[in-house]
């Protein structure tokens, strides 16, 4: 069986349509783990496996799609193409079915999906690039092995690397902050470089190219805040809350900037971990983040193991909407 | 001057010469780095550092004396500036220095009162 591309496109547009499907189901499930009272760093989690709603929804439907015409393609059964009258037929062999205006949008899809990801690639490259030639500048090893000193005056103090994490510090910082806030300020790196936050955002911009251009952002923030707040509370777990707070408050005292003009609330997310801190930790349940990948295979085996009902809603789907 | 994209391989080669020496014209680069390369091209790169802005220079005779803007160490100082500011603004990197700089003095006074009180207690 070898796909044409009409109705390739014609696959590519429904999809679009599930993608639609699992970004409407973002927004609310934001909000919803915003309200949560959970540790952060389950917070986080549990914001990354809402970000692979979207995601989550092509891969099902693509299953379902695929699904009977790959079974045909292995001879063990034999696609129903034949049984469709004027129903609406989703196949990847025969053409004739395709809908132009479903070829539209897929083709558009296409495109706009990969000028999106080139973009973000492009980003990502130059990212990398400004980051070696930091390291290139740095010396790394006098405040421990996964620290790179850099001479600048930028508030720096960053873990940066999705591969190979490091935590970058600059001079300016180092003689900034008394050694206690210093050891407090690096605890909470390290325990980014340990959770792997850079990889996860930048597992988070990929399932946005599953998503509606714009829908993933407030999962994003609330995965960043949530992220911030779980290498806060792991930095307090050694050092203790008030001096990881203080810690925060003298680095936002050396980086002192005017607050722009759009910020209404100055200074809300500083003042929600400061809290966060004092008040202690927070119940942490039994999640991870290791889940994730499980649960998307569980969902790509239900809807393999259903694979003819929802290929046949989705063709029906099809007929409804579009006649095709 | 961007320190960032201003050197190539040559340039950073010229360049570190002109640290090393202080000052230089094109005749005495080119015998510092022993006759890599044609005298000419030396002369094209010190004229490009100079519109780069990168090198200061005035003329000696018929030659064109050059020195360096910045030392070495203030070069790298604003190259690492620069680095960093770039990876800030680009959000590609974690951190507290990325996340806290929005509050202003009035709230961190607070705060720190809120910490002091909440450690007495």
């Amino acid at each position: 069986m070898i796909p044409t591309l009409g109705a390739f496109l014609q696959t590519v547009a429904v999809l679009v349509a599930a993608s639609a499907c699992g970004s409407l189901a973002v927004q609310p499930a934001v909000a919803g783990l915003r309200r949560l009272r959970v540790a952060p760093a389950a917070r986080a989690d549990l914001a990354v496996a809402v970000a692979a709603l979207p995601a989550g929804a092509v891969v099902v439907v693509a299953v379902a799609v695929a699904f009977p015409g790959a079974l045909d393609l292995l001879g063990l059964v034999r696609d129903h193409c034949d049984e469709h009258g004027g129903h609406g037929h989703l196949c990847l062999a025969h053409p004739a079915g395709a809908a132009p205006s479903l070829v539209a949008v897929g083709a558009l899809a296409i495109a706009a999906t990969l000028l999106r990801a080139a973009r973000w690639v492009a980003a990502r490259a130059a990212a990398a690039r400004d980051l070696t030639a930091l390291l290139r500048l740095g010396v790394r090893g006098a405040e421990g092995p996964d620290v790179v000193r850099v001479d600048g005056d930028t508030v720096l103090c960053h873990a940066a690397g999705a591969w190979a994490p490091r935590v970058l510090v600059s001079t300016r910082l180092l003689a900034g902050l008394p050694p206690a806030l210093l050891s407090a300020a690096l605890a909470h790196e390290r325990a980014h470089v340990e959770r792997r936050d850079v990889l996860a955002r930048d597992l988070l911009a990929v399932l946005g190219f599953f998503a509606w251009p714009g829908v993933l952002s407030d999962a994003a923030v609330a995965w960043e805040e949530a992220a911030e707040e779980a290498a806060d509370a792991a930095a307090a777990e050694r050092f203790g809350g008030p001096l990881v707070a203080s810690a925060l408050v003298a680095v936002a005292r050396l980086s002192l900037a005017p607050a722009p003009a759009s910020m209404p609330i100055v200074g809300a997310r500083l003042t929600r971990r400061v809290r966060a801190l004092l008040d202690g930790p927070l119940h942490r349940p039994a999640l991870a983040l290791s889940a994730v990948p499980g649960l998307l295979l569980a969902l790509v085996a239900l809807a393999a193991l259903n694979a003819e009902p929802l290929h046949h809603a989705a063709e029906t789907a099809l007929h409804l909407l579009f006649g095709a | 001057m961007d320190p960032v994209e201003a050197l190539g391989p040559l340039e950073a080669r010229v360049m570190d010469s002109m640290w090393t020496a202080g000052t230089g014209t094109a005749r005495e680069v080119y015998a510092t780095l022993g006759e890599e390369w044609a005298y000419t091209t030396i002369m094209t790169t010190l004229d490009r550092l100079h519109r780069k802005g990168l090198l200061l220079r005035e003329k000696e005779g018929l030659a064109w004396r050059y020195r360096p803007v910045l030392a070495r160490d203030a070069f790298e100082r604003a190259k690492v500036d620069a680095l960093a500011e770039r990876l800030l603004g680009e959000g590609h990197g974690l951190g507290l220095a990325a996340l806290v700089d929005a509050a202003d003095a009035a709230t961190l006074d607070r705060l720190a009162e809120l910490i002091e009180a909440r450690r007495r207690a």
